[in-house]
């Protein structure tokens, strides 16, 4: 998907807009407007969630397996089996399993885990922060290094730095993630002994008090520097190999739209107007090219959560990430079908904050 | 008669155009060599390759990058360039089999949505955007566990994510096809719907078809050794890149060259496929065509 957005046709563009006498864009209050197309959004939620949870149900009960016998074991006897399918509601129609699957749902009902028994929601709200504070700092990551790389190369376009830019932004998307993890952990911990290689904290050390569950937050709410800089060294492995494939993505979404942006009549009469090189780019170029950028930054917050299973697979980070390919070791089906519901709904949401941004930061995208 | 020989006259001369657009384009050239080099290792694997694959030979266990073994041994004294070479042969064919199955399938979805409109096009269209509502790895992970661990599940799990990607680019083609004269032309003189979609709208869908294809082609590689790093997609002793990284990553800390040369080749037929993608999209685009 984010490959699509690179095409120059899907930068909004004012000559495309064509203008109509009865829905001229400045006819209503403008903030009137985003309550509208906000609300429509939200009701245009409704059946994609709904088909959101369809798939999933489908994905995890009509698929040929039986997810009766999954849960019971391969050494458990038939009775046993049939037992199990008839305690869960297995041997009922699928409407009606549907049905008792979304009001579970509704209930915060995720399923039990096979592996240990435990509620999935509540497996999966212990491993959240870990998974949240990667995703954060990853994308802190992109957007601190992304940006400035994209208008550098754009600015100096088909110059040394351009290349070497373009260069690192091709490898990035071209990058198996869980490879490059091992190829910094080799480079990092093993070779240079510079970083730590896994966990979240060094291994004698006590984790902090749960305040927020993000340690970087929660060791300095204790006040131990100590402990937050042994947080921080822990995360910039994970974080710069999660960050990569987004960031070589953002810089070069900056660098084609601020091209496109600075090929403009506007831009050239800035430069007669004798305005500053640097606000020409800030102020006129940057400002303009923003919205292509922050699609690809939501898209890729959700992506994010994607490449965490792999990143924290190879780090031993203790998220949501390496608790799925746990469970996918053991095939403990409604921890894999729980995250992947938690997943996309957290997905489906960003994209509905990035569809929000978009009303504000662009006047001229017509709902 | 004279006009369809003019036609096809004027269709070679523009493909001998694109030809000559393509091998001035320095990374489209570099992109084709790199793809040219893999095919050319994936078919001849069992020609070229020096040593059997999965033939064990444990006094060479974990053996150091030498002469004798290029790339060194694994745990099991197999020949690691040799298994690495016909790795190339699993994941091309993993990824032409998904791209063909995602592709003709996306296809065929858009081409009916564009080309019917109305409530056709809006049902499909919402299908595809729940499909879309997952990011591409974990919906291709949850299929894969679903359907079980091996490779032609994976093969399966990987298209399924992939088709709404096709399917969405024909269909915007399709709106823009099914407006032209030769459509009307078409069902003035009785053609059904069903045969002007698949002898007008597919075919005149074909060339982004193709672009999109060897774009995704790499995604599709990168998501397939994915799965099989995660042990959801060819499983150990098949030489797949993703499978013998997952093997090979207990061995990191003493043997490194062991994930190290799978994964060098995983990322140079990913960037084969990508900066050649990206050079066929630039030389096709009309508005930046030069």
């Amino acid at each position: 998907m984010a490959k699509a957005a690179f095409q120059f046709h899907e930068i909004p563009d004012w000559r495309q807009t064509t203008f109509h006498a009865d829905s001229h864009p400045y006819d209503r209050l403008p903030l009137m407007r985003i309550l509208t197309y906000i609300l429509k959004r939200l009701v245009y939620l409704i059946p994609v969630l709904i088909g959101v949870t369809l798939l999933v149900f489908v994905i995890s009960h009509a698929i040929p397996g039986d997810p009766a016998r999954m849960m019971a074991g391969q050494k458990a006897s038939r009775e046993a089996v049939e037992n199990l399918r008839r305690s869960l509601g297995l041997d009922r129609p699928l409407p009606e399993q549907y049905v008792h699957f979304l009001t579970g749902l509704f209930r915060g009902d995720l399923g039990t885990s096979i592996r240990n028994q435990r509620p999935v929601l509540d497996d999966l709200k212990d491993f959240f922060p870990a998974t949240l504070e990667l995703t954060l700092m990853s994308m802190v990551l992109c957007i601190a290094v992304g940006l400035p790389l994209g208008i550098i190369s754009a600015v100096r376009r088909n110059r040394p730095v351009d290349h070497i830019s373009r260069v690192f932004s091709v490898f990035g998307v071209s990058m198996p993630v869980f490879w490059l993890g091992l190829m910094l952990l080799l480079l990092f911990y093993r070779n240079l002994g510079w970083l730590p290689g896994s966990g979240r904290l060094a291994v004698a050390t006590d984790p902090p008090l749960h305040v927020t569950g993000l340690y970087l937050i929660d060791t300095l709410l204790e006040g131990s520097w100590d402990k937050f800089g042994d947080a921080f060294l822990h995360m910039i492995l994970p974080a710069f190999c999660l960050s990569y494939v987004y960031l070589a993505i953002i810089t070069r979404i900056v660098r084609s739209s601020m091209i496109s942006v600075m090929g403009q009549d506007y831009i050239t009469t800035a430069r007669a107007n004798g305005l500053a090189e640097s606000v020409i780019i800030l102020k006129h170029s940057l400002k303009n090219s923003l919205i292509p950028t922050v699609t690809i930054t939501g898209l890729s917050i959700g992506e994010l959560l994607g490449g965490a299973i792999l990143t924290e697979t190879i780090f031993n980070w203790p998220g949501m990430g390496k608790y799925v390919v746990d469970s996918v070791n053991f095939l403990d089906f409604p921890a894999i079908m729980g995250f992947t519901l938690v997943v996309s709904f957290v997905y489906v949401m960003i994209n509905l904050l990035v569809d929000v941004l978009y009303a504000f930061l662009d006047p001229q995208i017509r709902y | 008669m004279k006009r369809i020989r003019k036609e096809r006259e004027w269709q070679i001369r523009e493909l001998m155009f694109t030809i000559k657009l393509l091998s001035k384009n320095p990374s489209a050239v570099a992109g084709f060599v790199i793809i040219a080099t893999m095919v050319f290792i994936a078919v001849g694997a069992p020609y070229i390759a020096p040593y059997d694959p999965i033939k064990i030979s444990l006094r060479e266990r974990l053996s150091p990058p030498s002469p004798v073994h290029i790339f060194g041994t694994d745990e099991m004294g197999r020949d690691i360039l040799s298994r690495v070479m016909h790795g190339a042969r699993i994941s091309l064919r993993i990824g032409v089999l998904v791209i063909a199955i995602a592709g003709s399938l996306g296809a065929a979805i858009g081409a009916v949505a564009g080309y019917l409109g109305k409530q056709a096009d809006n049902i499909i269209m919402r299908i595809m955007d729940v499909i879309l509502s997952f990011p591409p790895l974990v919906l291709a992970m949850a299929l894969a566990a679903a359907l079980g661990p091996n490779l032609n599940n994976a093969i399966l799990a990987v298209a399924f994510v992939m088709i709404p990607k096709f399917a969405r680019m024909v269909r915007g083609e399709a709106l823009a096809v099914k407006e032209k004269q030769f459509i009307a032309a078409a069902r003035a003189s009785g053609a059904g719907s069903l045969w002007i979609i698949f002898h007008h709208i597919i075919p005149n869908c074909f060339s982004s078809v193709i672009i999109l294809a060897t774009l995704l082609l790499g995604e599709t590689i990168l998501i397939a050794a994915s799965l099989s790093f995660i042990g959801l997609g060819a499983q150990p002793p098949t030489p797949e890149w993703g499978a013998m990284i997952s093997v090979g990553r207990k061995f990191l800390m003493d043997q490194w060259w062991y994930p190290t040369f799978p994964g060098l080749f995983i990322l140079m037929t990913v960037i084969g496929f990508n900066i050649l993608g990206d050079a066929l999209r630039d030389i096709f685009d009309p508005r930046i065509r030069r």
